[in-house]
């Protein structure tokens, strides 16, 4: 009787892990879609050899578009600019956990291309 | 008439809001001087920070390692491991962090540090707001310097 019991609920259990991973099959199917669509209309909007970035920065979100040929250095002076961050400080790109280094490279020499997500961050600033 | 923190932390967290939802980072408000952080590491692990602004900017924020619910800030397998800034005593180093002082929290590593003059301290470098300090945290989490959970 125990057993049944048990047995009706791991069931009932399995019905809902089911119905979760349906769901969530059906979400990331969106997701990618909008991916798709999100590339497209970045495809539409870009010229060859400009790149989309969209930096978080200590007074929230740039995004801009660049030559792929933008020195690194070029990037942080406008960006530090536009944002009204402070000049004294110094300030560094980093992509993907990498700090872009040297910055007097280009964005194309670190395999930037198209779109890409970018940090902009004091130099320093932990132990 | 609310406090010189609310006020700040009003108007910082706007900025990082912008960051978060362009980043797809959780973060929930719980109070006018608290909130919740979700911050994603290289190898697709969350991890969660409850930051209470109490007394900011006078003081730094507290930015706690925590669990998804917001309720634990001891266990070990809600922080990461590391070197340098993700310092093995479980906390933030960093003079932005006021658990990084020891004169705050016994698991600071600075009794060297003076709280008032965090925003002087060299190794602040100009990380002076919210949204500067959540980026950071996000950057070593996803850098050279992390390298995941810790064992609970």
């Amino acid at each position: 009787m125990e057993n049944t019991e048990e047995l009706k609920r791991a069931e009932a259990h399995l019905e809902r892990a089911e119905a979760e991973l349906h769901a969530a099959e059906g979400l990331e199917r969106k997701a990618e879609h909008d991916v798709q669509e999100a590339l497209q209309e970045v495809q539409e909007v870009l010229k060859p050899h400009e790149v989309l970035l969209e930096i978080a920065t200590p007074k929230g979100l740039f995004e801009g578009i660049f030559p792929e040929k933008t020195k690194i250095s070029e990037v942080i002076e406008i960006v530090v600019d536009k944002k009204g961050l402070d000049k004294k400080d110094t300030f560094e790109l980093v992509h993907d956990g990498q700090v872009l280094q040297p910055t007097d490279r280009t964005l194309e020499s670190f395999g930037i291309k198209r779109k890409a997500k970018l940090e902009l961050v004091a130099t320093g600033s932990g132990v | 008439m609310p406090t010189v923190a609310e006020l700040t932390v009003a108007e910082e967290v706007a900025a990082l809001r912008e960051n978060a939802d362009a980043r797809g980072w959780q973060l929930r408000a719980l109070d006018a001087v608290r909130f919740h952080l979700t911050l994603p590491a290289k190898d697709k692990s969350e991890f969660y920070l409850l930051v209470d602004c109490n007394g900011y900017p006078v003081q730094p924020p507290a930015w706690d390692w925590c669990d998804a619910a917001g309720t634990h800030t001891h266990r070990p397998a809600d922080k990461p491991r590391g070197s340098g800034f993700l310092h093995n005593n479980g906390v933030i180093c960093a003079p932005w962090n006021r658990l990084a002082y020891k004169t705050v929290d016994s698991r600071g590593p600075h009794g060297d540090w003076s709280i008032g003059e965090w925003q002087k301290n060299s190794h602040t470098a100009g990380c002076t707001t919210l949204a500067h300090m959540a980026l950071r945290i996000f950057i070593e989490l996803n850098g050279p310097r992390y390298e995941g959970k810790r064992l609970g």
